[in-house]
């Protein structure tokens, strides 16, 4: 099968700018942290590298364009290695890069409009296969590699330093003509070697974006240790209260799910941002924590929602310790917001009146928190 | 670049309104360079096209990693004139190629967030940077050139105006959310200031006080409230339940009639006396007064309720009785035995005429002096078996000169002159000897609280079914603040208390009962100084006879 290398090129480019594109969507709608603007620099560099290649593809007379894309493209492996040294609590060394690129880049000048091709072609395989190297040892150390994402990572950053090894080893020995190094080695079969990558480097940067933005809002899996807004998540609120419930019911104690939900989280966001809003939520989950009975555990369900659950005798008292929480909410004034103040659908439900069943429950107070929500919010239902 | 793995909360928003703008600004470039690349491929390889973009790449590589928030904000408007540049570099590569219209976003960008500075860098730097276009592509200037030249520059005129404008628009709605946020606060600190003021008042005073709200559920207790029934302060609804005997002590009350209950169905009612166990002495008394509140527009919303312990002051009247009763008991017994013997003497044949008359006397006022005594008792018994009255036909004229005939020696020793006006002959279904008693009262009053030499005058007269008495003396009067206490019991008032004349108290009081028990009214007008005139009015026929 015979594609001439502006059909590849403009498959790399589709690819690069769709992922690039995407990755970089991913970052701004969420609250990126370092590792995360690294990586999109990366792709963004990605995508220059694919436009230059093309650029001198349809124009050869553009060799400059070459010198462009070749430190384009050592940048790009260098920034992901920045990146993941970032989401390492480690410096970046971003310098580094630069100064790879810039050499890179010079390689091809140095080389000039006579330089054909392949020029500076060795210096770019070699800072490619480097920092794919470093790539490598750098997401097998901790903490990125507990992530199970970090291992696609890991396997591009592996084969890209074969590939690109080979490629060098390659064009010393066998030289640009021959017709194996072409079949293999050539531009096109790299083409078909990024495309692959790319997909999965996507893929796993996303996944490890978003198992890491959590974590800085202080939520972990279990145990988690004091900070200001710290909930439990998911899985391990329905653990804990699962146990409370059983050994409750055995006990014949009441215990009570408090559904706290922010109102207008919505138009919140879109007045004040999502970063404000992020903040906000982080207030929010700091009042209910701050005013709610130091007697139970908190949960997060779903965004701007809180749910308490503790033991109450009567459903009464949890409804004044659901009004304690709103009182709070109402005096405590967000800076962020314009000073505005915070108000909350709160709905309660009881073991007395459902059962001892998780679900049930959380149902109930989730009706009853929509109750309190139609009444136009800022108010405290009893599921009944 | 230092990169750290925490969030910087308070950055956070400049950071990303920087990063934002250019981002879309880098995503709006992808696709037209994107587009360029497949559909007009030499584009690319003019040397300014292919700077520019590589300057748009680089100014928002920079953007993504340069910690915004550390430096000053006006830093962040050499962004989006780098980009203007970048889509400059490129209209003047090719002026052929539509980047022109790319130009928005950095213009709406600078309009937005640097106002008319902004605004004008944005659509100064631009118009200079497609006339330059222009003249680099050396073009004649010809009608169809117009719209490249010319247009470009208004329509960006216009959206950076708009974008100034909405801006501009948005700042003053934040600074209106402001203030207003600040005046609610300031609403909120006030009416926060004023509950605990109310609390404050409200805990001080003596009484219990609890406030129901509409749907009748206590909202506000007191407390002094609190401590009179043992309830929890912060628990104002638990008032509803609750052990009370009703004013007997012996009744106990059903949770509706507890006074709690009664002013949350809405009802009013003044000083009701029920009793509660207390954890300490027994039972205690309490005056309960509800009274309805209503909200401005003078909708019904919700009670208060004020209660007051009276166990004290219901004990001293007690024993205020008790002392009355025994006293008067005490007296009887030496009254008997002087009347024993004032017959005794009257047996005697041979008194003179002038000390029988007087023996007469004294036996008659004697013998009225005991049956007072008897009804003091009965009174203060608290109308536990009251005075059973002997309805016969009596005649008011008769009993009005009898008294006044008894009270002459009274009158003569203080030189004030008894007038009976009229003493028709009229015949009343009644008990003569409370009307006597009655009438004794008043005159007796009239002379008494009258001056040396004064006058009195009294008489009865009669209509269809309706007899007058009417006393009407010269006297020193009652002051007006005093005349609704005149007929409460043992109520003397200020001027006769530092007076010499002597009195119990007890006798207008009695007085009336005994009028409005024969279903009549006894009424007293006064003038301090003038006189004061007593009229009863006593229907003919009699208690509940037609």
């Amino acid at each position: 099968m015979i594609i001439d290398p502006y059909t590849v090129q403009l498959a790399v480019i589709t690819v690069a700018v769709v992922a690039g594109v995407m990755f970089i969507l991913d970052t701004v709608l969420r609250t990126a942290d370092a590792a995360g603007r690294v990586w999109a620099v990366a792709f963004m560099s990605g995508i220059l590298a694919s436009f230059s290649y093309a650029t001198w593809i349809v124009s050869p007379e553009a060799w400059w364009a070459v010198a462009v894309g070749n430190a384009a493209v050592v940048l790009s492996p260098a920034l992901l290695w920045c990146g993941a040294r970032a989401y390492n609590g480690r410096r970046t060394f971003a310098w580094i890069a630069l100064v790879a690129a810039g050499a890179a880049a010079v390689a091809v000048l140095a080389e000039g409009a006579e330089g054909g091709d392949w020029a500076g072609a060795l210096v770019m395989f070699s800072f490619i296969a480097l920092f794919a190297a470093l790539g490598v040892w750098e997401t097998l150390r901790a903490p990125i590699r507990v992530h199970w994402a970090a291992r696609g990572l890991t396997v591009i950053f592996v084969i890209v330093t074969v590939y690109y090894s080979t490629r060098a080893v390659g064009f010393v020995v066998l030289g640009p003509e021959d017709p194996w190094f072409r079949a293999a080695l050539g531009t096109e079969a790299a083409g078909f070697v990024l495309i692959s990558l790319m997909i999965v480097a996507v893929v796993s940067l996303v996944i490890l974006q978003g198992e890491r933005v959590p974590r800085t809002s202080g939520r972990r899996d279990s145990a988690p240790s004091y900070s200001a807004d710290a909930v439990l998540n998911d899985d391990p609120f329905r653990e804990i209260v699962g146990d409370w419930l059983e050994r409750a019911n055995y006990h014949d104690e009441q215990l009570v799910l408090m559904r706290i939900e922010v109102d207008e989280l919505d138009a919140l966001n879109t007045a004040f941002g999502r970063s404000v809003g992020t903040q906000l939520l982080a207030e929010f989950t700091e009042v209910v924590r701050r005013h709610g009975s130091p007697n139970s555990d908190i949960g997060h369900d779903g965004p701007g929602a809180l749910v308490m659950v503790a033991p109450f005798a009567r459903l009464d008292l949890a409804a004044d310790d659901a009004e304690a929480v709103q009182r709070g909410l109402r005096e405590h004034r967000i800076e962020a917001a314009q000073g505005l103040r915070l108000s909350a659908s709160i709905g309660i439900a009881g073991t007395d009146r459902f059962g001892y069943d998780f679900d049930a429950l959380m149902m109930a107070a989730a009706d009853a928190a929509a109750n309190a929500r139609a009444k136009g919010g800022g108010v405290v239902a009893v599921a009944d | 670049m230092r990169a750290s793995g925490e969030p910087q909360p308070e950055s956070g928003t400049l950071d990303r309104s920087v990063i934002r703008s250019q981002l879309l600004f880098g995503a709006a470039l992808i696709v037209v360079v994107f587009v360029l690349q497949a559909f007009a491929p030499g584009t690319m390889a003019q040397p300014l096209v292919f700077a520019g973009m590589v300057l748009a790449f680089a100014v928002t590589g920079v953007t993504l990693v340069t910690p915004w928030h550390r430096l000053p904000r006006d830093l962040g408007i050499i962004v989006p004139v780098l980009d203007i540049l970048a889509i400059g570099l490129m209209r003047i590569g090719d002026p052929q190629i539509g980047v022109g219209l790319l130009w928005i976003l950095p213009t709406i960008w600078l309009s937005t967030y640097f106002g008319v500075r902004g605004a004008i860098i944005a659509v100064g730097s631009s118009s200079v940077l497609v006339w330059t276009s222009e003249i680099v592509a050396q073009r004649e200037f010809a009608a169809a050139g117009i719209p490249g030249v010319v247009l470009l520059p208004i329509a960006l005129f216009f959206v950076a105006t708009s974008a100034v404008l909405s801006s501009r628009r948005t700042a003053a709605q934040r600074v209106l959310l402001r203030s207003q946020a600040t005046q609610l606060e300031r609403a909120l600190r006030r009416a926060s200031r004023q509950e605990a003021l109310l609390a404050d008042v409200l805990n001080a005073v003596e009484f219990g006080v609890v406030r129901l709200d509409r749907d009748g559920r206590g909202a506000i207790m007191n407390a002094a409230y609190a401590r009179l029934y043992g309830l929890e302060i912060g628990r104002p609804d638990d008032a509803r339940h609750g052990t009370a005997f009703a004013e007997d002590r012996e009744t106990a009350l059903e949770t509706r009639e507890l006074p709690f209950n009664r002013a949350a169905d809405g009802e009013e009612f003044d000083d009701v006396i029920t009793w509660i166990p207390t954890e300490t002495h027994g039972l205690a008394a309490v005056a309960a007064t509800a009274r309805r509140l209503f909200d401005v527009d003078n909708e019904p919303d919700g009670s208060v309720l004020v209660v007051r312990d009276v166990t004290a002051e219901l004990r001293a009247i007690r024993a205020r009785d008790d002392l009355v009763a025994s006293v008067s008991h005490e007296l009887r017994t030496p009254m008997t035995s002087v009347l024993g013997y004032i017959e005794l003497s009257l047996d005697d044949p041979r008194l003179p005429a002038s000390v029988r008359r007087n023996l007469e006397i004294m036996e008659r006022n004697g013998e009225r002096m005991l049956e007072l005594i008897a009804s003091i008792l009965q009174s203060a018994r608290q109308g536990e078996a009251p005075t059973i009255l002997q309805v016969v036909d009596a005649d008011l004229g008769s009993i009005v000169r009898d008294s006044v005939e008894s009270l002459r020696p009274r009158s003569d020793e203080r030189g004030i002159t008894v007038t009976i006006t009229t003493a028709e002959r009229v015949i009343v279904r009644a008990d003569s000897f409370r009307i006597r008693q009655v009438v004794d009262n008043l005159l007796s009053n009239a002379i008494k609280y009258n001056d040396e030499g004064g006058e009195v005058s009294i008489g009865v007269t009669a209509d269809d079914g309706t007899a007058w008495i009417v006393v009407r003396d010269s006297g020193i009067g009652i002051a007006e603040a005093e005349l609704p206490k005149i007929f409460d019991r043992f109520y003397r008032s200020e001027s006769v208390r530092k007076g010499s004349v002597h009195g119990s108290g007890l006798g207008l009081g009695i007085a009336r009962e005994f009028v409005e028990r024969h279903g009549g009214r006894l009424t007293i007008e006064s003038e301090q100084g003038v006189g004061t005139t007593a009229i009863v009015t006593l229907p003919t026929a009699g208690q509940g006879e037609p």
